[in-house]
């Protein structure tokens, strides 16, 4: 009896200890299938892309912090775009207007699936947005970010997959 | 001031610490006088901080982080128990009121060694509370920890004045059982002065303890906008554990009840409740366990998990000494009261011990091997049926049995009545609702609604107990009928144009406007609606969204319309001003509304059957030996000579 | 006597009861569809101790919108279940099966029962030591029956997709509101538009113009009420509600638009006026193109 408590004890420190750790992430399985027409009517696939590094991010204009990750993204475009990095948006469960004024006000470069009723984002496993996915030229997930991208993330995860 | 309100924290603790050493060292006239110091001082302090709250005084940085410019002054004074550090400071002044309250009652109640026993344990808990509300001081905040403002649901709803003073009060007079438990084990003695304190003070915690976890459920369901009323989320079921265990232990002391093995299940209850208040205090304020109730992570973790711990092994140490007094004989024929009683415990410990570990497991399995789990409400659903089932027979029939050794066939006659009035009940509303779990829990109200009255028609000695408990009783029925029911509902959601309907089962909501309005503190969105049931208006409802800009949250305001079986809960989720249209959920929740009324009957019920009675005689009367043949049910519940009159 | 009558009603309770359950058993299930089931046996991924069927956030809406397609695509529970655990993890799931990982919450619960169970007859029975043994078996026994009848019995719920419903209901209810306050012209409005739905343009125009004289500044309602007349063939009696949109709001492009288009089919003066204003206004509308061809088409 008395054992057991002692046991307990010990789960509870570390579960004290433990308590600040982030959620797990899935990596490397293969990208769920992502295709759709953007705000502009053009037609887009994953899967033609193949080869090319793919940096997938979800967003809609009611999310305050996705903001601030349409500049790194834009950039990150332009200056990899040339080795092989792809930008491609999907815009979850959003009024088309809104996003539309999103874009604008944002100065997005790159374009977004729409995903009004969000069974892509979904089938993607998103748990919020803004989150973002890192797709290898094999077409298979190397990275899952939660929350906005930073140039930092772009800097340590994206470009050496670009470079490597 | 800030100086001020921490000294006089410290002097709350060090003259607890003082009074616990000379409780003690049996000197009670100082220790009486340190024990009472001692809660003047935490009131002081308290009575300091819900000044500068009223006053907004901006020097103290908790009323910079919990209030705001035009938050209203009620809001302003329960600002205290909003977040973490204030909520502290409240947790010791409730706890040094009910010690002072035990010390005043049980003067001349108790046995001077156990009174010091138990009250040395009081004095030595509002010590470590006092610590820690010294560690977590509202008068300095640590750095950063401004930031973090409330939710503003807890400034949005009347119910944040009376939910946690309720719970609080409840969860603190539960530390009077355990200091009982501690002082019988430490001397090695129980008696009936020591029964009746113990069972007074825990009917005087149920009490609260129901009230406050019941009018929680309500404010979910009135404010949170699913039309639920209880998630299973583990800070709820941290207050549920040391409900389950004083209902446990309210059927452990009645004097007619001690019986069958009472006194260590007196003892280990009494330990076990507040024990589990402790774990739930360490639960919500460390940030182990992620809720909604939960405060933001604070390095108070370690400290709470030493005073769980202390408490525990304290606990344990004196058990190891005071072993003696859990030999007792727990024989008992197999149909009899006795038995009813046990089943009745042990199930309710099994329901503790199973909401124990589903509140826990995910976070030592996430410990252990990294593996992330969720426990919820299905499974808690699945898991505790077959336990909520045994319960309410047990409830129901208990009564109706005789102590020692009964016959089917002697109980069957007397239960007839009862029984034939469940059964038809059953069988209409089968008929009617075509539902066999809501018939049977139906048929289960209509026999314990059917013991009361027989209870009450008929005269016996000690009828005014019995027909409180049996009320008692006839709440838990009505709350289980409530909580069947309310799984039978009809929910839409749709984003509907003006003029357009939401229907859900037979209730229609048709939009007629959506509109908005600021009020300074919150941007409004509000729908305007018109039921209609059957071609019947039903009024209009206008459910809100409210948008707090300074703390960017969104908070819905739903209209709940209760009627006779059913409420019609409607929820605004979106809203579009342009085009004018607006998505709302339209529920129909069958019963949820008798959910409220049955807390109402239990706690009268409660209150009727612990009321004191007039000091007639010292003692209780006793029935033992005519209720049974009278064919009265009999629940015992035959109160505490006192305790709750001098504690209330 | 008495007997007898007690006799009686136990027998009458008792067939009442076996009647009622049986009808209740046989009747169709009605707690709630499938589609609600599964999402309440699902985490909402971005919410705090929240399931999807109860949670307003996007993430969960966007659950619920597949749940109700893969229903309908013919999967089963489970198989949605299963689905949602490949891509979210075993966290997502709320009461996760024994083989999906959660065999400690299943195992958990049976040994405390058991335990119990074991601790009470042992001390019942000293001596005769299969007592024990057989009644937490059957204890044991009955508790998990009574888990596999609950799990088993929850994926018999009916799906019955979530049809939009017409506007009758609501018309009904909305004159019977109109009826008794027809001062309102919230109520007004909104039974113009559930007429509107409903095709009955008439009906409709009367109650715009109901709501259009209770608020008279209002120039979406009257543009409103313009329009209804319009598809209702009386294009001419448009003309004084957009007269007076433009008396409040000169640039209130719409009204621009329908008014001169109605002024120039009825060869009227100050038509062209308007929509050459239209066109300065809005000159990348898509009707600018079609309002270009009208006026090049009259002056040739």
């Amino acid at each position: 009896m008395r054992r057991r408590g002692a046991r307990a004890a010990v789960a509870f420190v570390a579960v004290a200890a433990l308590s600040a750790c982030g959620p797990a992430v899935d990596v490397s399985q293969p990208a769920a299938p992502l295709a759709g027409v953007d705000m502009d009517g053009r037609h887009h696939d994953l899967a033609e892309l193949q080869g090319s590094v793919v940096v997938v991010s979800v967003w809609a204009s009611w999310c305050g912090p996705c903001r601030e990750e349409v500049q790194p993204l834009s950039q990150a475009e332009q200056e990899w775009g040339d080795d092989g990095l792809v930008v491609l948006g999907v815009n979850f469960k959003d009024h088309p207007d809104a996003a539309q004024r999103f874009v604008e006000e944002e100065g997005a470069t790159f374009p977004s699936v729409v995903d009004a009723d969000g069974a892509i984002s979904i089938d993607w496993g998103v748990t919020g947005v803004p989150q973002s996915f890192l797709v290898d030229r094999e077409g298979e997930i190397a990275a899952v970010r939660f929350g906005p991208v930073t140039d930092e993330w772009i800097a340590d995860v994206v470009v050496p997959e670009v470079q490597g | 001031m800030g100086i001020i309100g921490n000294a006089l924290t410290v002097s709350c603790g060090i003259l607890a610490l003082a009074a616990a050493a000379l409780w003690l060292a049996r000197r009670e006239q100082w220790a009486r006088l340190a024990t009472v110091l001692s809660l003047l001082a935490v009131l002081a302090a308290v009575a300091l901080m819900e000044f500068a709250l009223l006053a907004r005084d901006t020097a103290v940085d908790y009323v910079v982080k919990v209030t705001e410019e035009a938050l209203p002054a009620y809001y302003r004074f329960t600002a205290l128990w909003s977040a973490m550090e204030g909520s502290l400071l409240f947790w010791l002044l409730c706890l040094a009121i009910v010690t002072v309250a035990f010390v005043v009652h049980g003067l001349h109640r108790l046995p001077p060694r156990m009174l010091g026993a138990a009250a040395a344990v009081l004095c030595a808990f509002v010590a470590a509370f006092a610590a820690v509300s010294i560690v977590a001081s509202p008068f300095t905040l640590a750095e950063g920890s401004i930031a973090d403002r409330p939710s503003p649901l807890l400034q949005d709803h009347a119910a944040m004045g009376i939910h946690p003073p309720l719970l609080y009060l409840g969860f603190t007079a539960l530390a009077i059982p355990f200091a009982l438990s501690c002082a019988a084990l430490l001397t090695r003695s129980t008696g009936a002065a020591w029964a009746r304190l113990m069972r007074g003070w825990t009917v005087v915690a149920w009490i609260p303890l129901t009230a406050g976890i019941l009018l929680g459920a309500w404010w979910s369901y009135a404010v949170l906008g699913w039309g639920g009323y209880w998630a299973w989320d583990p800070v709820e079921n941290a207050s549920l554990m040391p409900w389950l265990m004083a209902t446990a232990l309210l059927h452990v002391t009645g004097p007619r009840m001690r019986s069958a093995g009472w006194r260590p299940w007196a003892i280990v209850l009494g330990g076990a409740a507040f024990a589990l208040v402790v774990l739930a205090t360490f639960l919500t304020r460390s940030g182990v366990i992620q809720s909604i109730h939960a405060f933001s992570v604070s390095p108070l973790g370690p400290l709470l998990l030493a005073v769980l711990l202390a408490a525990v092994t304290g606990w344990v140490v004196l058990a190891l000494h005071g072993r003696s007094l859990f030999h007792s004989d727990a024989r008992a024929a197999v149909l009899s009261r006795q038995t009813a009683l046990q089943i009745n415990r042990v199930a309710l410990a099994l329901v503790t011990l199973i909401v124990l570990a589903g509140s826990l497991l995910p976070t030592v399995v996430l410990a252990v091997s990294g593996d992330r789990l969720s426990v919820g409400p299905p499974w808690y659903e699945r898991t505790l049926a077959p336990l909520a089932v045994v319960l309410l027979v047990v409830m129901a029939v208990g009564p109706w049995l005789r102590w020692g050794a009964d016959s089917v066939r002697s109980l069957l006659g007397r239960i007839w009545l009862p029984a034939v009035t469940a059964a038809a009940t059953s069988g209409v509303v089968a008929l009617v609702v075509r539902d066999v779990v809501l018939a049977l829990a139906a048929g289960l109200t209509a026999f314990v609604l059917v013991s009361l009255v027989v209870g009450i028609v008929r005269r016996a000695p000690g009828r005014r107990r019995r027909a409180g408990a049996l009320l008692a009783h006839l709440g838990v029925a009505i709350a289980a009928l409530a909580v069947v029911g309310s799984g039978i509902g009809a929910v839409t959601e749709r984003t509907v144009a003006v003029g357009q309907t939401v229907l859900a089962g037979d209730t229609s909501a048709t939009l007629v406007s959506v509109d908005r309005v600021d009020d300074g503190r919150r941007d409004i969105a509000e729908a305007r609606l018109l039921l209609e049931r059957d071609g019947e208006s039903l009024g209009e409802a206008r459910p809100q969204l409210r948008w707090y800009e300074e703390h960017s949250t969104m908070l819905a305001a739903p209209e709940i319309r209760p009627l006779f079986f059913d409420d019609v809960y409607v929820t605004l989720l979106d809203f579009d001003p342009v085009d004018t249209t607006a998505t709302i959920r339209l529920a129909v929740n069958p019963l949820v509304s008798w959910l409220w009324v049955a807390g109402g009957v239990a706690v009268a019920g409660a209150a009727i059957a612990a009321w004191p009675a007039r000091p007639r005689r010292g003692g209780v009367p006793s029935t033992r030996s005519t209720s049974g043949h009278t064919g009265v049910p009999d629940t015992a519940v035959v109160g505490a000579g006192g305790a709750a009159g001098g504690a209330a | 006597m008495r007997r007898w009558a007690v006799g009686l009603s136990i027998a009458g309770a008792v067939a009442l009861a076996l009647v009622g359950i049986l009808t209740a058993v046989l009747a169709p299930n009605q707690r709630g569809d499938l589609a609600r089931e599964v999402a309440e046996s699902l985490r909402c991924p971005s919410c705090v101790g929240e399931s999807v069927a109860d949670s307003s956030a996007p993430v969960a809406a966007a659950m619920r919108a597949v749940i109700d397609e893969q229903l309908e695509e013919g999967r089963s529970a489970g198989e949605i279940r299963a689905w949602f655990a490949e891509r979210y993890g075993t966290e997502v799931l709320l009461d996760p099966s024994p083989l999906a990982g959660g065999w400690l919450l299943w195992l958990v619960p049976a040994v405390i029962i058991a335990a119990a169970v074991i601790l009470i007859v042992t001390r019942r029975h000293r001596g005769r030591r299969w007592i024990p043994l057989a009644v937490t078996a059957a204890a044991l026994a009955g508790v998990i029956a009574a888990w596999a009848v609950t799990s088993a019995a929850e994926p018999s719920g009916s799906h019955s997709p979530t049809t939009a419903e017409g506007a009758a209901p609501a018309v009904g209810v909305l004159r019977d509101a109109v009826e008794s306050d027809s001062g309102d012209p919230q109520l007004q409005l909104a039974l113009a538009r559930a007429l509107d739905d409903a095709g009955l343009l008439a009906e409709a125009e009367q109650h715009y113009a109901a709501a259009s004289r209770l608020r008279p500044l209002d120039t979406d309602i009257a543009y409103l009420h313009a329009t209804v007349l319009v598809r209702d063939g009386r294009p001419v009696d448009a003309v004084p509600a957009l007269e007076r949109i433009l008396a409040i709001e000169p640039e209130h492009t719409p009204a621009l638009l329908l008014l001169g288009t109605i002024l120039w089919e009825g060869g009227v003066q100050g038509g062209e006026e308007l929509l050459e204003r239209f066109m300065e206004l809005e000159p990348e509308h898509p009707a600018a193109t079609e309002v270009r061809e009208l006026l090049t088409e009259g002056r040739t």
